[in-house]
């Protein structure tokens, strides 16, 4: 669970983001994170005789996809948001796993790595064009001078928020679809937080991708004559990325989650009870691509001609802004439990213990200890012959003294 | 065997050191390090030799050599067997290693310098090959003669305050060991541990004995709470001195554990079996707790140690294969990972004459190779799978988990914290922000460093793919002394 | 022939010699020395048999003749390193060698008497002879304090030893040791009074707690040469001479006796070991330290078995060889004509004087008894003896307070090696002080070699 950062665990992703742009989109997209949900449908068997396992993967996975978008919601670095986006995903497919939609958590796998491996090469070409700028509230107005990163982050994000036929259409909706056949409390609850994260999300690409390329040239820095697009090198894997994110949804849709996907999967993957692929209502279908479709024109409303009406929002509902942009205080809180402790206890057993209690009263106390009764031992050493014959007697004494009592 | 090979190990050292004392070059030590770094990588080829021509199937002591010595009673008796191998080849190895950053670390004293380091070598040796008790001592004792001096001699500010702390304290654990050994003798009516192996020493003395002999190993390990000289004399020993001192002067005491604790006391060993767990428990978690608030980054390695050789004696007395055998793979491993961040450490500290953590930052931008070596050594010391520092532990955890439940849990969140640690040094030292512009002017590692980080990393790799030259190595021997343990005690 | 009378006629001859050649300092030397060697070679070529003489008092035995090579041997060695430093300090009269040899022929009929008046008159003949000693430096006052010290407490530990001689001879009815063996017992409550005062006028002499009081006054007062002196040859007399009381006369009441000697040894270890620690002087430390090591050989004494007396006997040989080379290096320590003498003075030598600073940290550690060196093999037997009597006490508080005294030792060391150089000493002609110091060194270090080589001597030694 640690290594697909869900919720709780799931701070070290966006920090991780401090390296190089390719380096996180192999740790997103394609292999790290993923490594997590992998292992959770390859341990399908284990997880499918727990009821409390599953339910428990279930929640994790909802509260992490809502989370996760809600921050993304109002971060302003470019590669923060993708990766909570990231995080967000791996909630869906979590739950998907949870309610026993394995196929179609490894479906979303799939199709996810395709378009966050765009979205984050993207970004890295963006960056790259504002010469290692990430703050997004400093772009913009750049539409026109990177045609083809514009392109290709249109394609990722059209993707990522689930525009009907694109790759992220057809994993996403299957989940949602999952979560409401599984015709449980937890199932329609999965179900619900689905459809509305998936508005979350198409509303912070589109922030996102708004903000990035359209609007007033907002940086500073550089003026916008400076900015350039990506060479070629950059380029050409966007490519073949964006292939994927446009057709690899609709290719193996069938392998993966159709009626013969069991051929597929064949052992791999274990089913207790099997979700029967019923008729799924149409505005249960509907719902989503339509709140996907609106959400375009709404956050361009939003982000582009209106931000006056964001700031005000923002501006009135500071605790919330904050809360969210703070992450949840999810780093806070650690650092307040775990972190913060562990250094303190740290510091008392070095500071304390090791220099205070067991230096002071081992060796370092013995040898002062050892010192001052050297000093008196020296003293006794007067120099003056009475003294050392009233010594010599006082022992004779004393020996003779003990032979007698004995 | 007439060839008498293990005192030829032994003194060969000594005797390269006569000829070091007697080379007459005042101005450049040339001809020193010539002679040093020759015979000891002769002495290093040699104990290969040693190695393979080991027979590994058999737990019995080979190469023997007897000499009759005080009174025909205690006799000079020396003798290998698979365990104490590795620990002789471990030595022979780190020797040359400490004697090329020599060259560029030390700059007043050299010959003196080498002369010491090839003396402690004897010594070392000496400890791993001696099978009686009071030849044991004997060079368990001596080598702390050159440790002082290197410590005193080319150590840093607080230098006195280590040395005097080192040698007293170790000295004030062992003499309680001296006594044992007496009583042993008197006991027994001999020093030769493969007899006292054979003849019970009576119940009511094994507890009281074995506290003797704990006495000692506790320092030398170093256990809680006799630990605190470590960090001390690690910090303001020259980097070759912290490096002998982890990598081989600490195992000295996990090998007495083995070779001594566990054979001669086990009804003992197995009574106290508690009072080690949880020592070597508040071990781990306490002095991965303290490395973490390190800000002087030997230090914080000191720490490391102290809780890594929680591990150690965790593993030893779980008393299971997996156990002992977790712990000698541990001690190998961390005699070459702590060694080399020892190194890595020392590498800096001649450049820039600090220690500590805040002088550093953001190194991968100036000296990359470094960085990258160092990257290997910290998530070897953090026991990353793939390195040799994983396997120990590991084997460890598993023998844990099989005696106690709890230890075994509170061991691996020690695991974790040691992560934590580890990769928040990395974070400070190799990434994060430079804020010291005498960092920008500091140069790579030049070759003689390339050598010895590359050859230490080399192995920590290739044992942490390949376990098997040594686990083959140590198998038959930990075998028995495992059977031999349980007879003992079913016998009683 | 007897050795005694070789020595004794030889000392006339030689004071002939001294009282008719003016300024005969030179040759009046090296015949001392040239009669010590003689003297060795009469015993060494002298059958290794017991013979009595003059009623059983006086025994010539493997046990005596061992203590004369050693008190001998360690004169010679003593004699001939610190002749630079007679000369250069204006001590070159005659008399000199005269009355060390004179205290040599003393501590003979100690160490081979059988009988409390002859025992009684070769302590007498030592102890005179050492007050002269003392203060033989007549016009330096220290010197003279220490010998007027050394006189007054002296008379007054002998007196009480004479006062125990007679009481012992009028319970016992005798002064043959082995008459007053026979006759002593527990219920003998005068004699064993009697014992004690004996014990204490010889603990006395051997600067045993709480005897001990003018040992650090008169090493420091008393010229270098004498110290040495001091410090090594009447202990080793001493120690022979408590070693056969307690072998001889006093083994009937060996529960009596031991406790005091346990009491006596416990407390020098301790003293030897605190009191040194913030000496500054380095013969008021090696003072302190030799009340330490006496306290050692005192616990092999304290077993009162013969492993034990063995063990005290090679613990004493190794602590001469020990000494020996401590007071040779001091002899080496000359700047400007004067010979140093404190412990500050040795800092940073290494760097200038690295042979004088390595046989100092080898002896100095060796004094700590830090193995492989031949101290650690003394402390060993000593242990080994006490530990077979199951004193586990005793043991242990030694060896405890070894490694208190190793903390001095220590600092010494780290003053030669750790701090930084001050002193540049002068280019020492002192051929024989080196030879002495390296000789010394040697031994410690290849001690191990062959540790036995003691043992097997004084195995010998307890036929009878």
């Amino acid at each position: 669970m640690g290594k697909s950062a869900q919720f709780l665990l799931h701070t070290w992703l966006p920090d991780a983001m401090e390296g190089p742009t390719p380096v996180s989109a192999l740790i997103h997209a394609a292999t790290m994170v993923t490594a997590g949900v992998f292992l959770v449908v390859r341990c399908s068997p284990i997880f499918e005789y727990s009821q409390y396992a599953l339910n428990l993967v279930t929640v994790v996975g909802m509260i992490t996809a809502i989370f996760a978008a809600s921050v993304a919601l109002v971060q302003n670095d470019i590669k923060k948001i993708v990766a909570y986006s990231t995080c967000s995903q791996l909630g869906y497919m979590f739950f998907a796993a949870g309610v026993g939609a394995y196929h179609v958590a490894m479906f979303h796998l799939f199709t996810h790595a395709f378009f966050k491996a765009l979205l984050f090469l993207g970004a890295g070409s963006v960056i790259h064009a504002f010469k290692d700028e990430q703050d997004i509230r400093n772009m913009g107005g750049v539409r026109k001078k990177l045609p083809y990163t514009y392109t290709f982050m249109l394609l990722g994000t059209l993707a990522l928020t689930g525009f009907p036929f694109l790759s992220g259409f057809y994993s996403k909706d299957a989940i949602i679809e999952f979560a409401y056949l599984k015709n449980s409390t937890l199932g329609n609850y999965a179900a619900t937080i689905g459809i509305f994260t998936a508005f979350l999300t198409s509303i912070y690409s589109w922030r996102l991708f708004f903000k990035a390329f359209h609007g007033p040239y907002n940086n500073k820095k550089i003026p916008i004559d400076e900015t350039h697009e990506s060479p070629l090198v950059m380029l050409i894997p966007l490519v073949f990325l964006g292939i994927g994110a446009l057709f690899s949804g609709y290719l193996f849709k069938t392998t993966f989650i159709g009626h013969h996907s069991n051929e597929f999967w064949q052992e791999s993957i274990f089913f207790l009870n099997e979700i029967k692929h019923e008729s799924i209502p149409l505005w249960f279908l509907l719902i989503t691509p339509i709140l996907v479709l609106i959400s375009i024109p709404i956050s361009f409303y939003l982000y582009i001609l209106k931000p006056k009406i964001l700031e005000d929002f923002k501006n009135t509902n500071m605790p919330l802004y904050n809360f969210l942009l703070n992450k949840w205080y999810v780093d806070e809180l650690y650092e307040k439990v775990f972190v913060n402790p562990a250094k303190k206890i740290g510091s008392f057993f070095w500071k304390k213990g090791d220099v205070g209690i067991i230096d002071r009263f081992g060796p370092d106390g013995i040898s002062k200890l050892v010192k001052i009764i050297s000093n008196k031992t020296a003293r006794l050493q007067t120099g003056f012959i009475y003294d050392y014959a009233f010594v010599m007697l006082l022992g004779l004494s004393i020996l003779l003294t003990y032979l007698i009592l004995k | 065997m007439n060839f008498p090979i293990l005192s030829t190990l032994i003194f060969l050292p000594l005797i390269s050191s006569f000829f070091i004392l007697l080379s007459k070059d005042k101005t450049t030590n040339l001809s020193s390090i010539s002679i040093s770094l020759f015979s000891s990588i002769a002495t290093f080829f040699l104990s290969l030799f040693l190695w393979y021509s080991l027979d590994i199937n058999t737990s019995e002591f080979q190469f023997v050599e007897e000499k009759s010595w005080i009174n025909n009673y205690i006799k000079f008796k020396l003798g290998v067997d698979g365990i104490s191998i590795l620990f002789i080849v471990l030595t022979t190895f780190i020797t040359p290693i400490c004697i090329i950053s020599c060259i560029n670390s030390v700059k007043v004293r050299v010959k003196e310098f080498l002369i010491a380091i090839l003396i402690l070598e004897t010594f070392m040796i000496g400890v791993f090959c001696s099978l009686d008790l009071v030849i044991f001592y004997l060079f368990f004792e001596a080598g702390l003669i050159p440790m002082f001096l290197i410590i005193g001699v080319w150590g840093g500010p607080r230098r006195v305050y280590s040395a005097f702390k080192f040698f007293l304290f170790t000295l004030l654990g062992s003499v309680l060991m001296l006594v044992a050994i007496i009583v042993i003798y008197w006991l027994t009516g001999t020093t030769d541990i493969t007899q006292i192996y054979e003849v019970q020493i009576p119940k009511e003395y094994q507890n009281i004995l074995w506290l003797a002999f704990l006495s000692s190993f506790a320092v030398k390990m170093p256990m809680w709470p006799v630990h605190t000289w470590l960090p001390d004399a690690h910090v303001e020993a020259p980097t070759a001195g912290s490096v002998i001192l982890a990598a081989i002067l600490l195992k000295m005491a996990g090998y007495g554990f083995l070779r001594f604790s566990i054979p001669m006391f086990p009804i003992a060993s197995e009574y106290f079996t508690p009072l080690i767990y949880t020592l070597s428990i508040i071990a781990i978690i306490y002095t991965s707790l303290v490395a973490l608030m390190q800000d002087d980054m030997k230090k914080l390695i000191a720490y490391s140690s102290v809780a890594h050789m929680g591990y150690v004696t965790l593993g030893i007395f779980t008393l299971t294969k997996q156990g002992i055998e977790g712990s000698i793979y541990q001690m190998i491993s961390h005699g070459l990972i702590s060694a080399a961040l020892f190194l890595c450490v020392g590498v800096v500290y001649d450049r820039l004459h600090s220690r500590m953590i805040s002088t550093y930052g953001g190194l991968v931008n100036y000296i990359p190779k470094y960085s990258f070596l160092f990257l290997i050594f910290a998530l070897a010391a953090l026991g990353l799978p793939g390195t040799s520092g994983f396997l120990g532990e590991f084997l460890v955890l598993a023998g844990a988990f099989q005696k106690s439940f709890l230890a075994a849990m509170l061991a691996t969140f020690g695991v974790v914290l040691g992560a934590a640690y580890m990769l928040w040094l990395t974070k400070r030292v190799i990434f994060g922000v430079t804020n010291n512009s005498e960092i920008k002017k500091i140069k790579d590692i030049n070759k003689s460093e390339i050598v010895m980080l590359v050859t230490l990393a080399f192995f920590i790799l290739f044992f942490g793919f390949y376990p098997i030259p040594l686990m083959e190595t140590f198998n038959v021997s930990v075998n028995s002394l495992i059977n031999n343990y349980e007879t003992a005690l079913i016998t009683n | 022939m007897f050795p005694e009378i070789f020595l004794s006629l030889s000392i006339f001859c030689i004071l002939m010699v001294g009282v008719f050649i003016k300024k005969s300092f030179n040759l009046i030397f090296n015949l001392t020395s040239l009669i010590i060697i003689f003297t060795i070679s009469i015993i060494l070529t002298n059958s290794n048999n017991e013979e009595r003489i003059f009623l059983d008092s006086f025994i010539r035995d493997p046990f005596s003749n061992y203590f004369k090579i050693l008190i001998l041997l360690s004169t010679l060695f003593v004699l001939n390193s610190s002749k630079n430093f007679i000369i250069d300090n204006k001590l070159d009269k005659f008399e000199y060698p005269i009355i060390i040899l004179l205290s040599i022929l003393g501590m003979f009929f100690m160490v081979s008497s059988n009988d409390l008046i002859l025992f009684y008159l070769g302590l007498e003949l030592q102890s005179l002879s050492l007050y002269i000693l003392a203060s033989i430096d007549r016009d330096n006052l220290r010197s003279t304090e220490s010998g007027v010290k050394y006189f007054v407490l002296s008379a007054l530990s002998s007196g009480l030893l004479l006062y125990g001689c007679s009481l012992l001879y009028g319970f016992t009815g005798s002064t043959n040791f082995e008459l007053i063996a026979e006759q002593l017992n527990k219920e003998n409550t005068g004699a064993v009074f009697a014992m004690v005062f004996i014990l204490v006028g010889l603990a006395f002499k051997i600067s045993a707690v709480p005897f001990h009081m003018w040992t650090p006054d008169v090493y420091e007062g008393a010229p270098t040469s004498i110290t040495s002196f001091f410090a090594v040859v009447p202990k080793v007399a001493g120690l022979a001479l408590l070693i056969k009381f307690m072998f001889v006369p006093f083994s009937n009441i060996l529960l009596e006796w031991q406790t005091i000697i346990i009491f006596i040894s416990i407390a020098s270890m301790i003293l030897g070991a605190v009191a040194a620690m913030i000496q500054k002087n380095f013969k008021r430390l090696l003072a302190y330290s030799s009340i330490g090591h006496i306290g050692y050989a005192l616990a092999g004494v304290a077993t009162g078995a013969i492993s034990g007396y063995q063990s005290a006997i090679v613990y004493i040989s190794i602590y001469v060889i020990m000494n020996i080379g401590a007071f040779s290096c001091l002899y080496l320590l000359k700047k400007d004509g004067q010979y140093k003498e404190n412990i500050s003075d040795l800092s940073g030598i290494s760097k200038k004087h690295p042979l004088l600073a390595i046989s100092l940290l080898i002896i100095l550690f060796s004094l700590a008894g830090v193995p492989p060196l031949g101290g650690f093999f003394a402390k060993f037997y000593v242990f080994v003896a006490v530990l077979e009597k199951e004193m586990y006490a005793l043991a242990i508080i030694g060896l405890i307070t070894t490694v208190m005294s190793a903390f001095y030792y220590l600092k010494i060391i780290k003053t030669i090696y750790f701090d930084d150089s001050i002193n540049t000493f002068e280019p020492t002609k002192n051929r024989t002080a080196q030879f002495s110091v390296i000789a010394s060194c040697t031994i410690l270090i290849t001690f191990f070699l062959y540790p036995s080589i003691l043992n097997n001597l004084v195995d010998t030694l307890f036929v009878s």
